[in-house]
């Protein structure tokens, strides 16, 4: 108790961005070896859940191709089982993964009984020296998201449909306000909860609601849930958009997806295996965002001309540079200075281009 | 068709053939029973041929083989002179039988014609309704079975329901017609018009069995009579040349009494008493009006009536089961006007209802605590909410000495038992507690002769001890035999009050037909 | 006299409950094979995962204590008369209510708190509980109508408690779940290092309880007759409604304890994404044929289906093949339960075999 609360303090020292592992957390003497097993363990919405899941999967399965490790998954039929997967996989491999928050209370304690093994955690924290956190900046691809709402929308009204606003989805909450005020602060902005990340039908029902209403741009940020935006966005036909998030949704409907937000779990998983695998591992906090290739705006529709794509990557590359601080929670927000689109501090931007 | 012509009897009305049915050491066996041990039956054409037994005895049994519901394990069945061996009942329609169930197989939001012409609808994927009213009408009207072709069978009496049963059969173009227990939910006037139904069908040349355990009906309608007990056949008679104490013996295996042996009664004291009652409708039904009704001591009080003219009403305001909303009810001197059933058995009464299997028993429950039903509160069963098995147990046990309640074991589930035992356990639980005043409501409903006879000795005793007795039921002749004074019940109110002996069967009947005693008198 | 006699009948209802078993095992067995898995090794890693060792034992304990619970208040309620879907929501709430209290920290010692915190879980499913009850004894409402909505309810309220209160509730909006029940009101642990703590003496314990509740005092022989027979419990003075209603709010107590057992024993608070145990439950009450000791032994059956059944996905088999066979069993029961209750089908069987015999 005492260690990690000591921890936690040397961590905030430390700062949020990149590698913030201290060297006394790094004692682990990690013996590098030819192949090593890694066992990943879903939350209970499990592989096919459009989001964090299936992406720690790709990135599973790319290290297994690329690097040769096995890769096994573990997934959870109810909260009871996380505790027990993630005991088999410590048993069974050498690393084992742990996908979203809903497991960070069963990672904790099993890292505490296997002080020996290595463990990953997506989107949540765990301070153990054994333990590597992979957290997102979520709100610097949401403030990209807004600002292509904004720019694309012709009524003047966009959407935000969440699934529960836990501080991920409230970072894309924030963050596409902040963006999309940005480029029109008189733009109007509805926005939703559905508080359930597994409910498809009421995405498409609060969808629908938002388009009704006037809106014409909906960034969804729900898990399985906002899946059915794009269903919304099919039925209403052209001329209404969703931007997905997490990842490339366009498969749910290439002419309904503006965008997508692109969060980079599948990355943070590799190279989190890859640590494991060549005895680099140590544990601590990865806090991912543009600057580290591990959030960004991707897979934006073809019909959307340069006039806006240069914008968006101008903000992308003021964000990477740390001259626009998106917000992370409704105080940051409030204390938000809108950035438009003819005043983003191009100096950060010079030297990419 | 190899009849050894010659000397066989008058019979054979217009084919020749010997029997019309010829079932020949039938024998079926379910696990751990043999239901039918050897049974013969053998019914000429054109005739009335009862089927008489006590319950259980396979008559039930023994049609469904007919029918073509159960195969036989033994035996040899023939039809009309050949040889059949049915493997289900659309082989038995299509040989000329037709079978009329107790409980009816018809379509209650059908028409009479749509449930008549159900399984025979013809070829044509559109049915031809006015062509197929138009036959229903045909043979209705022949056969004096008068009904409306195209009213719901929801809407029509138990006796009307039956007649379209039969209808149907005829429809299906039967000529031997099976009715298993067919007077066991018709009224007085009902049964008398069925009898008249089947001496037309006979007329005709229709062959039709009767399976009956009442000796009155063998009598009534019959020709010939085959009597089984304990799946054999135990005798056959031309009705004509027996008597029913014959019978009844046959049926039981030993000397009955038919006839109820009381002395008169000498009434005492005033136990139960109604003033101005009213109570709470049961949807859809007129309200219960009784302004005067009262029990003594040491008589019987018999209930007479058209079934659904209040009866049920009646009851469960008298047990304690239906709120009472004006009036006053007492027993023994007890306002009980209040009071939920357990205050009405706290003030001493005791209630055998009419139905045995949703009412008296919890068919699923062991025999003791079936005892248990109705005697809950602390006292020797109970202390402080535990129920005490060994005491119930052993009651239960004394109990079954007692009444004669055949059963393996007080743990025996009352399912498994015979409708008498049944009855008789029922009977023990209601008189342990020595009431003051019993209610019986069609206590002999369903049961043999032999068990009719225990219920009977039963109630007489009851009174002979003291107690009143009111016997509710919806034979006639079964009140007029125990009561010591009558009542007659009709449009939800109590309509006449006589003593035994100074009123007849005919008086009787008109005023339980209430407005309608023009029509029957006309019957 | 406490001693449990086996009658024919029940010896009837466990040899089907076997066969049910057997059968959804076989179909198992049959559609792994069809998906190019083999049954064999999946059953073994099945077997494995819920008996082999300490931990597998541990596991399915674990898992069977909240399924056996639950299963009690289900049965309990069918033997009343009434169809409770809504274990599922009695559940939510019982365990929310007594993760509530156990991470209040009210600075008690260990042997209060977690009565204390037991009993909240209780109360809550018992409120929870009677509320269809009641509605169903003075209004007639359907108790599967209303207890389905009030399911809806329990989730609606309890993710609203959980993401906006945490101003007035120990409630973490971060993991939609309360904050962390206090070491002191944790249920203690049996077997350490496993996890298994408290819980399923609470369950057993439960289902002795009610089982002499149900067959050796008034109150039990007043639920079993209300369930059996309206009529017949009527006409012994009975009272339907109240009996009804306490059944209701027991049936709702025995599930509040298994959330309750969730929260304080394994979670150490309350998430609010329900685990769906309270329909598992159903099923654990019908395979147990709604008899206490009957639920003892399926809620092992079923708790080690969902300890062995994550073992299976190393035998390639996926998760959704356990819910399979545990969807096999329902069925199997529901078509044994159907050959049964209806006499007609039964003696087409018979005739069958009858006339099988006479062939022979």
């Amino acid at each position: 108790m005492l260690t990690s609360r000591l921890n936690r303090r040397q961590l905030v020292i430390a700062g949020g961005a990149a590698v913030a592992a201290t060297p006394l957390l790094s004692r682990l003497s990690v013996s590098a070896q030819d192949s090593i097993t890694v066992t990943m363990v879903t939350d209970t919405a499990g592989i096919g859940d459009q989001s964090f899941n299936d992406m720690a999967n790709a990135g599973g399965l790319r290290a297994q191709d690329e690097l040769g490790i096995t890769f096994n998954v573990l997934e959870s039929q109810t909260a009871a089982d996380y505790v027990r997967n993630l005991t088999d996989a410590a048993e069974s491999s050498d690393m084992s993964i742990g996908v979203g928050f809903l497991l960070t209370d069963a990672l904790a304690e099993v890292a505490a009984q296997y002080p020996d093994g290595k463990f990953a955690l997506i989107d949540s924290v765990v301070e153990a020296d054994n333990v590597v956190n992979f957290l997102f900046r979520e709100q610097e691809g949401a403030f990209l998201a807004g600002a292509i709402a904004a720019l694309v929308s012709k009524t003047g009204q966009i959407g935000f449909v969440g699934g529960i606003r836990i501080p991920p989805v409230m970072r894309y909450e924030v963050g596409y306000v902040a963006g999309a005020k940005s480029v029109n602060p008189d733009i109007q902005i509805a926005i939703a909860y559905a508080d359930d990340f597994e409910n498809p039908d009421k995405g498409k029902e609060l969808t629908l609601a938002q388009y009704n209403n006037g809106a014409d741009v909906v960034h969804a940020a729900a898990g399985r849930t906002g899946v059915g935006a794009f269903d919304a966005a099919l039925e209403k036909g052209e001329g209404f958009w969703v931007i997905a998030a997490d990842k490339d949704q366009a498969h749910l409907g290439p002419d309904a997806q503006l965008a997508a937000v692109i969060k980079g779990i599948d990355t943070a998983v590799f190279d989190g295996i890859k640590s494991a695998q060549d005895g680099t591992f140590v544990g601590g906090i990865h806090n991912l965002g543009i600057a580290d290739d591990g959030m960004g705006l991707g897979a934006i529709h073809a019909s959307i001309g340069a006039d806006v794509t240069d914008v968006i990557d101008a903000y992308s590359a003021a964000i990477a540079g740390g001259a626009i601080v998106p917000p992370v929670d409704d105080d940051t927000l409030a204390a938000f200075e809108l950035v438009s689109p003819d005043a983003i501090p191009a100096v950060e931007a010079t030297p990419a281009s | 068709m190899e009849t050894t012509t010659a000397t066989t009897t008058q019979a054979s009305a217009n084919s020749g053939i010997d029997y019309a049915i010829r079932m020949q050491g039938i024998v079926k066996r379910f696990p751990g029973v043999v239901a039918n041990d050897g049974i013969d039956l053998l019914v000429r054409p054109g005739e009335i041929h009862a089927l008489l037994g006590e319950n259980g005895a396979g008559k039930s049994t023994l049609m469904n083989i007919l029918f073509g519901l159960y195969t036989p394990d033994e035996g040899e069945i023939a039809v009309n002179g050949k040889p059949v061996d049915f493997s289900g009942p659309r082989d038995a329609v299509l040989a000329g039988l037709g079978m009329v169930h107790q409980h009816f197989m018809l379509i209650p939001r059908f028409t009479v014609t749509e449930n008549i012409i159900l399984g025979n609808e013809g070829s044509k994927s559109v049915l031809d309704r006015t062509a197929a009213a138009k036959r229903v009408r045909e043979i209705s009207e022949s056969y004096g079975l008068l009904i409306d072709p195209d009213a719901k069978v929801d809407d029509l009496t138990v006796g009307l329901q039956q007649r379209v049963e039969i209808l149907k059969a005829l429809y299906h173009g039967s000529r031997i017609l099976i009715l298993d227990e067919p007077t066991a939910l018709l009224t007085p006037q009902e049964i008398e018009d069925l009898y008249g139904i089947l001496n037309r069908l006979k007329a005709d040349g229709t062959t039709i069995v009767f399976i009956t355990h009442k000796l009155k009906e063998v009598a009534a309608v019959s020709d010939k009579v085959t009597v089984i007990r304990r799946g054999k056949t135990v005798g056959e008679r031309i009705t004509s040349d027996t008597t029913g104490q014959e019978l009844a013996d046959l049926m039981v295996g030993r000397g009955v009494s038919l006839t109820v042996e009381r002395t008169p009664a000498t009434p005492g004291r005033t136990i139960l008493s109604a003033r101005n009652l009213t109570a709470t409708p049961i949807h859809g039904h007129k309200p219960l009006t009784i302004e005067h009704l009262e029990l003594r001591a040491g008589e019987i009080l018999g209930v007479c009536g058209v079934e659904g003219n209040g009866q049920s009403e009646l009851v469960e305001v008298l047990s304690g089961l239906r709120p009472i909303t004006g009036g006053t009810l007492t027993i023994n001197d007890t306002d009980v006007s209040t009071c939920d059933p357990n205050g009405f058995r706290a003030a001493g009464l005791s209630y055998i209802p009419e139905d045995r299997h949703h009412r008296g028993l919890i068919l699923d429950f062991p025999l003791w605590e079936n005892v248990l039903l109705g005697n809950a509160q602390e006292g020797p069963f109970v202390r402080s909410g535990i129920v005490r098995e060994r005491t119930l147990q052993a009651r239960t046990s004394q109990l079954m000495q007692d009444y004669d309640v055949r059963a393996p074991s007080p743990s025996t589930p009352a399912r498994s038992l015979s409708g008498g035992n049944q009855q008789k356990l029922i009977i023990a639980r209601e008189l342990f507690r020595n009431p003051d005043v019993l209610l019986a409501i069609q206590p002999t409903r369903g049961l043999d002769v032999g068990a009719i006879e225990f219920v009977h000795k039963e109630l007489v005793r009851v009174r002979d001890e003291g107690k009143a007795v009111m016997l509710l039921s919806y034979d006639l002749d079964e009140v007029m035999d125990l009561s010591d004074r009558i009542v007659v019940m009709s449009e939800y109110g109590i309509t006449g009050e006589f003593n035994a002996g100074e009123v007849t069967r005919n008086h009787l009947g008109l005023l339980m037909g209430g407005r309608h005693s023009d029509d029957q008198a006309e019957a | 006299m406490t001693r449990l006699k086996l009658s024919s009948s029940t010896l009837i209802n466990i040899g089907g409950s076997i066969i049910a078993v057997t059968i959804a095992l076989l179909l198992g067995a049959v559609v792994m094979r069809l998906s190019g898995a083999d049954p064999w090794a999946a059953y073994k890693a099945l077997w494995n995962g819920a008996f082999v060792g300490k931990r597998s034992i541990a596991e399915t304990l674990i898992y069977s204590a909240p399924l056996i619970l639950a299963g009690l208040g289900f049965a309990l309620s069918m033997r009343a008369g009434l169809f409770n879907i809504g274990i599922e929501g009695q559940l939510i709430v019982g365990g929310f209510m007594a993760a509530l209290v156990g991470a209040w920290d009210l600075g008690l010692p260990s042997v209060l708190y977690v009565p204390l915190a037991l009993f909240a879980g209780a109360v809550g499913g018992a409120f929870w509980g009677f509320i269809p009850g009641y509605l169903k004894a003075k209004a007639g409402a359907h108790e599967v109508i209303t207890t389905i909505m009030l399911n809806y309810l329990a989730m609606r309220l309890i993710t609203y408690l959980v993401l906006r209160r945490d101003d007035i509730l120990p409630v973490d909006p971060t993991f939609v779940a309360t904050k962390k029940v206090v070491p002191e009101a944790r249920l203690p642990l049996l077997m350490p290092p496993t996890r298994l703590h408290l819980g399923i003496v609470i369950a057993i314990a439960a289902a002795i309880i009610l089982w002499y509740i149900l067959f050796k005092t008034r109150f039990g022989f007043n639920v079993r007759a209300v369930g059996l027979s309206q009529g017949a419990s009527a006409y012994g003075g009975i009272n339907w409604g109240r009996t009804v209603v306490i059944a209701m709010i027991i049936a709702g107590a025995l599930a509040g304890l298994a959330g309750a057992g969730e929260s304080l024993g394994l979670h150490g608070r309350h998430w609010s994404a329900a685990p769906g145990y309270g329909f598992t439950a159903i099923a654990v009450g019908l395979v147990g044929r709604n008899h206490p000791i009957g639920v003892i032994f399926s809620g092992l059956l079923f708790g080690a289906l969902n300890a062995g059944g994550p073992a299976m996905q190393s035998a390639d088999v996926s998760k959704e093949i356990v819910q399979l066979i545990q969807g096999f069993i329902i069925l199997a029961i529901a078509a044994l339960e159907v050959v049964n209750r209806f006499p007609a089908i039964r003696s087409r069987f018979s005739r069958r075999s009858a006339a099988s015999k006479a062939g022979a």
